[in-house]
């Protein structure tokens, strides 16, 4: 009960998706998402919740929502210009170094996640704040574009 | 009526995906056009059940799993990415092919 009172922010966002998830609102099913939810902030505790506080820094929700739009039009934007790129068979992947300036563990998570969502780009490691990405990009640009395309487009937000 | 359309354009990335799959004979170009495939059309098709059902609780409960589907499904494709990458397949052997 302790560990629940002290994280009820995530006890609470679990039980509200176990709701609108189900739709069903009889007692059984209550007791069980009530259940779950609570077993699954408590073992959180130690990996997202420290002793005071949340750990890591959570952006604010109107630039999440900002992100959400711009990725959904960049990945419709560049599927088209893959099928251009099918149909002329035009692919030489090449490996691109990405420095990226925040140091915040979960917005660069948020952008490789980006980068790996978006049609010809997808990122294969990451070091701190260097990301590996593989693209389609042409070789001869050395993928300058890419690195300041991508730090225009979802860096830019936060 | 617009559903329709934004299903058909759900197809036509599935086989434009595939296509590409067979056409391209390189490893890395196969698994990004495969990546292109479940996100943009399962994307795609989700919207489309977003418009067909309305605003209703059942379209929340659509965005809901396409929220989950844009967090979970990069992860299999870099998973693939990064063990060829940290096996040592070189990209340049792959472009010859």
């Amino acid at each position: 009960m302790k560990l629940i009172k002290e994280n009820y922010k995530l006890f609470v966002l679990l039980y509200f998706f176990w709701i609108v998830l189900t739709l069903d609102f009889q007692l059984t099913n209550l007791i069980i998402g009530l259940g779950i939810s609570s077993i699954v902030s408590a073992m959180t505790k130690w990996i997202l919740y420290d002793k005071s506080k949340f750990k890591i820094d959570t952006p604010m929700l109107l630039n999440v929502i900002k992100f959400f739009f711009r990725l959904m039009i960049e990945i419709y934007k560049s599927s088209f210009s893959y099928i251009v790129r099918i149909i002329k068979k035009d692919c030489e992947p090449i490996f691109i170094e990405i420095n990226l300036n925040t140091k915040n563990p979960l917005i660069i998570t948020m952008i490789s996640n980006a980068i790996t969502l978006t049609p010809g780009t997808l990122t294969v490691d990451t070091d701190k704040n260097k990301l590996m990405v593989l693209s389609i990009d042409d070789p001869t640009k050395k993928g300058t574009d890419l690195n300041k395309e991508i730090k225009e487009k979802y860096e830019e937000i936060f | 009526m617009i559903y329709k359309g934004i299903l058909i354009l759900s197809w036509v990335y599935i086989v434009f995906g595939m296509i590409g799959i067979f056409r391209f004979k390189n490893m890395y170009a196969r698994l990004l056009t495969s990546s292109k495939i479940d996100t943009v059309a399962a994307l795609t098709i989700i919207i489309a059940m977003i418009i067909k059902s309305g605003i209703s609780l059942l379209s929340l409960r659509l965005l809901l799993i396409m929220i989950f589907i844009m967090i979970t499904n990069p992860v299999n494709n870099h998973i693939i990415a990064r063990s060829a990458y940290l096996n040592g397949i070189n990209i340049k052997d792959e472009i010859k092919k």
